[in-house]
């Protein structure tokens, strides 16, 4: 098992306040993009989902799921696998579910999980992106903004992006899904290649990038406090 | 009497898109001063799919305003959707400090509607930094969506980006400014050679 959670409504409060409870529980929950891929699945009945679809693929995966369901309705649980949670969905209840469906015990926070380690080839290479990610699906995250800015740039190894101030699980998941996507370029990390700094960090701004960053600076400040 | 004549931003960040898709709305939901407005009844109405009841249009432009402790300002620009405003996108494009391009990302006419943009935008040297924000889809839409409007855009700058957004959540287009302004420098291409069919927008929609 692992800390990929999909759901069809990421944008449901419901969905999002099950994602914040697992969060706490360990920060290496994620978001999978696809159903394949996820070992937990989270349903908002209230988001017009299509359920009997939703049902029909269940069925047919060989790998089944674990999928809880958000409901106000007791008799509204469409499958009998899947359990029911009613909103707004106690934190405790979450934790006995995941604990439960998860003998040993949630991922790791100070390791990656072994699953994932063989998958991350980004980890060991010069990287650059080609095309920025879909921003939306990283939340409003600042750090996501200026990880890929300067991945698009210039290639990085992942130790300096991680110099960055950003996030290990969220680059990890950033890296993962470009790489799934064909945005992200991965060379070979020979010593004189990784040595490569930002271009712009050695170049002279001109007055446009001055201005430019100037700008991002202020939003930065600004934006945080919204 | 301190006269002031036009705004007094120092940079500009515009909106640019077809009518209806929420530019203004986008302006609004991030403006620190309301949001001057030239919206009038609109003659488009019956052609409407998407606006959802919108009745109204830019004739000349939206204009808000970001102010910073410091006393510095940054204009927010909402274009007129119709071409034949095109003289006020011949003022404001150029001296953009970024652009978005907001499409509705659910019509069947929204490549169509890219191209068109990206044509007007590349005519008036404003695709330098630019976001293309899809709106009216889910923030987790899959890249086989994406993908069309990211090989379109990239004939017309390599690196800007495509996203899904909503113009209504100041968070959503924080983040489209934010990345339009953070893309790094490419050389633009010039535009892609348009069999004339493709060119400009159909009457219907004017």
């Amino acid at each position: 098992m692992n800390g990929r959670i999909w759901t069809p409504s990421r944008q449901s409060n419901a969905v999002r306040a099950f994602m914040a409870v697992l969060r706490m529980d360990s920060p290496l929950w994620d978001w999978a993009d696809s159903p394949a891929l996820a070992s937990w699945w989270v349903i908002d009945s209230a988001c017009g989902i299509d359920v009997t679809a939703l049902t029909s693929y269940y069925d047919q995966m060989p790998g089944k799921p674990e999928v809880a369901f958000l409901a106000a309705q007791p008799g509204s649980l469409p499958h009998p696998a899947w359990t029911l949670f009613k909103p707004p969905v106690k934190s405790s209840l979450i934790f006995d579910w995941i604990k439960q469906r998860q003998p040993a015990g949630p991922p790791p926070v100070d390791r990656p999980t072994p699953s994932f380690a063989p998958a991350m080839p980004w980890r060991h290479g010069l990287l650059r992106l080609k095309r920025w990610p879909n921003p939306a699906r990283y939340d409003n995250s600042l750090e996501f903004t200026v990880a890929c800015s300067r991945l698009l740039g210039a290639p990085a190894t992942y130790a300096q992006i991680l110099e960055w101030g950003i996030a290990a699980p969220l680059l990890d998941r950033i890296l993962q899904d470009a790489l799934a996507e064909g945005l992200l370029d991965i060379s070979d990390p020979s010593p004189a290649a990784a040595a490569i700094r930002p271009e712009k960090d050695a170049a002279a701004a001109t007055d446009a990038d001055t201005s430019r960053w100037g700008l991002i600076k202020r939003l930065l400040g600004k934006f945080s406090l919204k | 009497m301190n006269i002031v004549l036009g705004h007094r931003a120092t940079q500009q960040v515009v909106f640019a898109g077809p009518f209806g898709v929420g530019k203004t709305t986008a302006l609004r939901a991030v403006s620190d001063i309301p949001v001057s407005n030239t919206d009038e009844l609109s003659s488009e109405l019956s052609q409407l799919k998407n606006s959802l009841g919108k009745t109204t249009t830019t004739v000349g432009f939206d204009y808000g305003e970001w102010n910073f402790s410091d006393g510095a300002r940054v204009g927010l620009i909402g274009l007129p959707s119709q071409e034949r405003f095109s003289a006020m996108w011949d003022m404001l494009l150029p001296k953009s400090s970024a652009v978005v391009l907001w499409l509705y990302g659910n019509s069947d006419d929204a490549l169509a509607d890219c191209r068109f943009w990206l044509e007007a935008l590349t005519q008036r040297q404003a695709v330098t930094r630019l976001a293309v924000a899809l709106t009216r889809l889910p923030f987790d839409v899959s890249e086989e969506t994406l993908a069309p409007f990211r090989h379109l855009t990239s004939l017309y700058h390599p690196l800007a980006p495509v996203l899904t957004a909503d113009p209504r959540q100041p968070a959503s287009v924080m983040q489209a400014i934010m990345v339009a302004l953070s893309t790094p420098d490419a050389a633009p291409f010039p535009p892609p050679a348009t069999p004339p069919a493709q060119q400009g927008k159909s009457n219907d929609e004017f």
